[in-house]
C-alpha cells in the first residue's frame, strides 16, 4: 500500500511500541518493508493516542485530523484498509 | 496509561476478564475478535484475547461488599440469561449489592439491552453510553470504544428513537471514524433527510459533520530506526498512516 499509493499523495509511519531493534531489523529484512519506523519505547505516542494495544491503525488527513480508526486485525483486514484508504485518497 | 489513575487500572482488568468470559460472540456489526493483540508495555502472559496488564493482581473490586470475577460473573450470567424485564431488576439488584460493578462496561451494554427490548431508548441510549465510557480497552484519543464499535451506532439509534436526531447523527458521525459498515452512511442519509437537508448535499452535510468533530492527531517526536528521529508532522502528509505495532 505504501507503494501503491505513495503517488497520490499516501505515507506511513510505523511506531514501533518496544524498544526490540534486532527483531525490526529481521522484520523489515524478511518482508522487505520501507516504512519509516520510530520506536515508542517509553510509550510517549501510545500514551497520546490512547492506545492499549496493537495493531492499532490511524489514518491522520493533510489537516492533521484523524479521520480513520481501525484497532486489531482479521484476516483479510488489509483489503478492506485498502479500499478505505483509496476512497479517502478520491476525495 | 494515559491519565487513568492507577488505581483503577486493576479494576477495569478485572471488569475486562468478566467481560470477556461472559462476552456473546459478534452481535451485529463490527464486533473485533482480535486474534493477536498485544497489550503495550507489558510482557503479562496471553490469553486467547490479549494480554492483559496485571491481569492477575485484582481478585476483587468494588466500593461496597467484596466483589470478586467470580461472583461478578454469577451476576452477569443471570443477568444475561434474564428477560428484559428481569434483566432490569437484577442489574439494579447487583449494583445495590455491589456498587463497584459500576465499573462493568458489560453490565451497561446488558442494561442498555434490556431497556431497547422494553421500548425504552432514552435510558438505553444512556446505559450504553455509559458501557462505551466504562469500556476496556478504554477509549482511546477518539473517545470512542476499541473492541466494541457498534456500541455508538446503536447509542445513535436509540436516540434517534428517543426524538433527538441531531444527537443521534452525531453519533452515527462519530461511528464513522471507526467503522466503514454501508448501515452508517444508509443511517446517516436517513438523518439528513429528517432533519430537512441541512448544509446542502448529503455528502457536504457529512463532510461538515465529521470536520466538526474530528480529532488533532497528536504530534511525537520519537527515535527513528531509519534515522536518528522522525517527527511525525514532519512525516506526514497528504494521508498518512499511523501504524502502532510490533515485531512477532
Amino acid at each position: 500500500m505504501h507503494r501503491e499509493f505513495a503517488d497520490a499523495g499516501f505515507s506511513v509511519l510505523a511506531v514501533d511500541v518496544r524498544n526490540d531493534r534486532s527483531g525490526t531489523e529481521a522484520f523489515y529484512s524478511e518482508f522487505g518493508f520501507e516504512v519509516p519506523n520510530v520506536f515508542d519505547t517509553r510509550n510517549v505516542a501510545v500514551a497520546q493516542y490512547g492506545v492499549s494495544a496493537t495493531p492499532t491503525t490511524y489514518l491522520v488527513d493533510e489537516e492533521g485530523r484523524i479521520v480513520y480508526r481501525r484497532y486489531g486485525y482479521l484476516p483479510g483486514e488489509e483489503l478492506r484498509l485498502r479500499e478505505q484508504i483509496a476512497s479517502l485518497l478520491e476525495r | 496509561m494515559g491519565n487513568r489513575s492507577q488505581s483503577t487500572v486493576p479494576v477495569r482488568i478485572a471488569a475486562l476478564l468478566v467481560a470477556a468470559l461472559l462476552l456473546p460472540g459478534c452481535q451485529g456489526m463490527d464486533r473485533l475478535e482480535p486474534d493477536r493483540f498485544i497489550e503495550v508495555g507489558s510482557d503479562a502472559a496471553n490469553d486467547e484475547r490479549g494480554t492483559l496488564l496485571d491481569a492477575t493482581s485484582s481478585s476483587e473490586f468494588g466500593s461496597g461488599g467484596r466483589l470478586t470475577e467470580e461472583i461478578a460473573g454469577r451476576w452477569l450470567r443471570q443477568i444475561e440469561g434474564a428477560d428484559a424485564a428481569e434483566r432490569l431488576q437484577l442489574a439494579a439488584q447487583f449494583l445495590r449489592e455491589y456498587p463497584g460493578a459500576e465499573v462493568i462496561s458489560y453490565l451497561h451494554e446488558l442494561v442498555g439491552d434490556a431497556y431497547s427490548e422494553v421500548g425504552q431508548p432514552l435510558p438505553a441510549a444512556e446505559a450504553w453510553e455509559r458501557a462505551i465510557a466504562m469500556s476496556w480497552p478504554a477509549p482511546d484519543v477518539l473517545e470512542l470504544p476499541l473492541t466494541n464499535v457498534q456500541l455508538p451506532y446503536q447509542v445513535g439509534w436509540a436516540r434517534y428513537e428517543s426524538g433527538d436526531a441531531v444527537v443521534s447523527a452525531e453519533w452515527l458521525t462519530r461511528a464513522t471514524f471507526i467503522s466503514d459498515r454501508p448501515q452508517l452512511e444508509q443511517g446517516l442519509r436517513f438523518l439528513h433527510s429528517e432533519l430537512g437537508a441541512p448544509g446542502g448535499s448529503f455528502a457536504e452535510w457529512h463532510a461538515q459533520e465529521r470536520a466538526s468533530m474530528a480529532v488533532l492527531a497528536p504530534d511525537f517526536e520519537l527515535p527513528g530506526f531509519q534515522s536518528d528521529s522522525v517527527r511525525f508532522s514532519d512525516a506526514a502528509s497528504r494521508l498518512t498512516l499511523i501504524n502502532f505495532w510490533t515485531p512477532t
